[in-house]
């Protein structure tokens, strides 16, 4: 019978050898269950952004398994949300007659923009859709966007949610910029009253746009018109690097900005780009930041972690808390991005060089941490570990938040968990 | 296929997926992408089934799709292996090996020395023309004539249960039923209840039963493979309606020559009588005819409607099946296109189907729902059933209140 490699861990890659999601491993061999797949992810946006329509283009299973998430065939605001299938002579001949008749037909329904999602047998076949839509397009009044989300070409599902939001750049207008006005990316502007940058762009007179799940199509088209983005999701920076090549839109990246200096020059850049002088504004949460690195200093200084929460943008996030001392020993890594590249360099700069792997099996992943014993991890544990490693959990609660505050919050959690019995354990062990 | 507005009939791939899912001591391992298996887990539950059997995923990428590598699934079984001790590891394709045309067969026979006390199964089904009937047909036959051992019959009768599947509506509540009935008409217990709540050892045994009762047409090959191998004779139908069911039980007591126990029946119909008593006159009394109209598995719409018809006095609307090989002339196969034109908000009468179509018709009462896909969470499992002197209580009861409701 053969027997797994006692060094399960051989199979994973280094963090400074990865360019993009292909060099992500799996850390155990089966999944179980494992991840959403892309189609399903950009299937739940498109049914949360009102006015868009959307096609799953695919087999069957691609096409029910969308229900789970696109309950409705006809949303409330007239969008469709309709489905493709491919039968056996498409699969060798391809669809393209098949897909310009369903789409005529969405759009003689009313729909006003559709989002054609493109599962793997489509993908795999390699079905022309920009072609399709050049074709097309001339001839219909609904506006088509297309993505490509096999999940062949990633493990996670983010690229459902970031590729869908990029496309959607394929639509937006031109228009002309109203100087005080920033778009917010992955932050609905309802929520965005207790956020100190925010409450402060809103009181200079700053008009604010959120643009996230929650807003409409014509929000989103109308969004070549704010004078910046300020960009608060990974899942969001695609569609700001489109709007900056397309639209001229300049854009500040706040969701990978954990440490105090990058966030005073990344709250500059927005001042300079908005004309305005913040002052003092954030001096007080800026001291309270200051004052949680000073009192995690002792405790996090050669603390090793392991990031597993799949909520997590893990590269940055062990970047900065390498700076703070920890040391990194693995990542797991739901979607690889383009600026990756560079917190895994900052990261290397600081000595560290973690593994990087794709979790799919929680049951099986003890001999993972007991072959690399963490000090310390972000994310869930093993049942079975519990009560011995020291963790964060709910870290999905900083997705969305930013700034000086998020940093502070998330020192002030570790040094919480890290006080805990669990840790007193811990302590006794070593 | 092309251009759906509702879902589509599911491929045969999902319901091989779903009728393995539910078996005990077995793992199941599906080379391809992770999503699927996800979402079949996802849906199972919605259906009413926890996968008892233990559901993996290899998933797939480029380097595996351009290079034709297995290594994934090598692996996985290894893992698989080590970690759970399976009876039995089911292998099946998703699409994407399919498409490539990765011969599972002969991986799991080159892999099958490594592993002489787990069984690899490959399941097939795989096709892109298959549907889901056609997929529980494969896998019923497939369980059929590669697990049973042969065994003696059992010391005293049992029964097979074939083709009570998680794809089916009710599943649960029906098979309970049937169970309860055979326990009181004849005394009699499951062998093996294929493949709802069942295990790999209640499929290696189940030549020992005595008869084999096969609810579905699916399941019609496995009974007969099963006759001829351990010559069990079998009882096709599904028991709708006080007379319906007591002439299945009567089919039975022939076959297992065995008297049906006539005082449980007494007790049965004297629970039914105050229902039974009353639905023929309540329906014949309302001003109009009462038609039920009434799609789904061919089965399950031929037995309910002969119930309604023949017992109760209802008249015949309009009726239809969901898979295209089970069609007659007196019941059509209808795709979306034609259903969702001529079921709409106007439609008179009872109407039965699955819940997107009732949700379609602007019908709020779910309990009308006879057919998959759901709009709910079938998660309760002591629902009434359909089958049965118990399920001909609630469907007359049902139907009565629904036509008080539309009045």
């Amino acid at each position: 019978m053969p027997v797994l490699h006692d060094n399960m861990l051989t199979h994973l890659k280094k963090l400074s050898t990865v360019q993009s999601n292909k060099g992500v491993h799996f850390l155990t061999p089966a999944a179980f269950p494992g991840s959403h797949c892309p189609m399903n992810a950009a299937a739940r946006l498109a049914g949360s952004i009102q006015g868009l329509s959307s096609l799953v283009i695919g087999t069957q299973e691609c096409a029910y398994y969308s229900r789970l998430v696109l309950r409705d065939s006809y949303g409330k605001a007239g969008e469709l949300h309709w489905m493709y299938v491919l039968d056996a002579n498409e699969v060798v001949f391809g669809c393209r007659e098949g897909l310009s008749q369903a789409l005529a037909e969405m759009d003689q329904a009313g729909a006003k923009a559709i989002l054609l999602i493109v599962t793997c047998l489509p993908d795999l076949i390699g079905e022309d859709m920009e072609a399709i839509i050049h074709e097309l397009q001339p001839k219909l009044a609904a506006r088509l966007i297309s993505i490509s989300a096999p999940h062949f070409a990633c493990n996670g599902h983010p690229s459902g949610i970031w590729r869908t939001l990029e496309a959607m750049t394929g639509i937006m207008q031109q228009c002309t910029m109203i100087p005080h006005s920033a778009n917010l990316l992955g932050l609905h502007a309802a929520s965005a009253s207790e956020i100190p940058l925010l409450t402060s762009l809103s009181a200079s007179g700053v008009k604010l746009r959120g643009l996230g799940p929650d807003s409409t199509l014509d929000e989103f088209l109308s969004a070549p018109d704010a004078a910046m983005n300020i960009v608060l999701s990974p899942y969001m920076a695609p569609l700001a690097r489109r709007m900056a090549n397309d639209f001229n839109t300049p854009f500040v990246s706040l969701h990978d900005t954990y440490g105090i200096k990058d966030i005073d020059t990344a709250y500059a850049r927005i001042g300079e780009l908005l004309g305005l002088d913040f002052g003092n504004t954030f001096t007080e949460v800026r001291n309270a930041l200051k004052k949680a690195e000073e009192r995690a200093d002792a405790k996090l200084r050669g603390l090793s972690f392991f990031a597993t929460d799949i909520s997590l943008d893990p590269i940055p996030l062990s970047a900065y808390l390498s700076t703070q001392g920890m040391k990194p020993l693995l990542l797991h890594i739901e979607e690889f991005y383009q600026e990756d590249r560079q917190w895994a360099q900052a990261m290397e700069s600081q000595g560290h060089d973690p593994l990087v792997c794709h979790r799919v099996n929680k049951l099986a992943e003890v001999s993972a941490f007991e072959m690399l014993k963490p000090a310390f991890n972000l994310g869930p544990v093993p049942p079975s570990l519990k009560q011995m490693i020291p963790h964060v959990g709910q870290l999905h609660k900083m997705n969305g938040t930013f700034g000086y505050e998020r940093t502070t919050w998330l020192l002030d959690k570790i040094l919480q968990a890290l006080s805990t019995p669990a840790s007193d354990v811990l302590k006794e062990m070593i | 296929m092309g251009l759906h507005r509702f879902h589509p009939t599911p491929s045969g791939r999902m319901g091989t997926l779903w009728t393995l899912s539910t078996i005990r001591n077995a793992a199941l391992v599906e080379f391809g992408s992770m999503g699927h298996m996800l979402y079949g887990r996802a849906t199972l539950k919605r259906m009413g089934k926890n996968p008892d059997c233990k559901l993996y995923s290899t998933h797939i990428n480029e380097s595996d799709i351009a290079m034709g590598e297995t290594k994934r699934l090598t692996k996985a079984i290894a893992d698989i292996v080590l970690r759970d001790q399976p009876r039995v590891i089911f292998v099946l394709p998703s699409i994407i090996p399919e498409m490539i045309g990765t011969d599972l067969s002969a991986l799991c026979r080159e892999l099958q020395t490594s592993y002489p006390h787990v069984r690899l199964l490959p399941f097939g089904a795989g096709g892109f023309n298959i549907e889901l009937h056609r997929g529980v047909q494969e896998t019923l036959l497939l369980l059929a004539t590669t697990l049973p051992l042969a065994v003696p019959p059992t010391p005293t009768p049992t029964f097979n249960l074939i083709g009570s599947c998680t794809d089916l509506f009710q599943f649960n509540a029906d098979t309970q039923e049937i169970v309860r009935i055979m326990e009181g008409a004849f005394g009699i217990k499951p062998l093996c209840i294929m493949t709802s709540d069942t295990s790999v050892k209640d499929i290696e045994h189940m030549g020992g039963a005595h008869i084999n009762l096969v609810i579905r047409r699916e399941g019609l090959s496995a009974a007969c493979h099963l006759q001829q191998k351990f010559g069990t004779p079998l009882v096709e139908g599904r028991p709708y309606g006080m007379q319906g069911t007591y002439s299945w039980l009567e089919q039975i007591a022939q076959i297992l020559d065995k008297p049906i126990n006539q005082s449980f029946i007494l007790q049965e119909q004297a629970e039914a009588q105050p229902i039974m008593e009353i639905a023929p006159g309540f329906f014949s009394h309302q001003k109009k005819p009462v038609n039920l109209s009434i799609g789904g598995h061919a089965d399950v719409v031929t037995g309910i409607l002969t119930y309604a018809c023949s017992e109760l006095g209802l008249t015949p609307g309009l009726c239809w099946c969901d898979s295209p090989a089970m069609a007659t002339e007196d019941l059509p196969y209808w795709q979306e296109a034609q259903w969702s034109q001529t079921v709409t908000n106007t439609h008179q009468g009872l109407l039965m189907a699955s819940g997107e179509v009732l949700t379609w018709a602007g019908r709020n009462n779910l309990a009308m729902q006879i057919a998959n896909p759901s709009r709910g969470w079938q998660l309760y499992p002591y629902s009434p059933p359909y089958m049965g002197f118990r399920g001909a209580m609630n469907l007359a009861t049902m139907w009565m209140n629904e036509v008080v409701r539309m009045l």
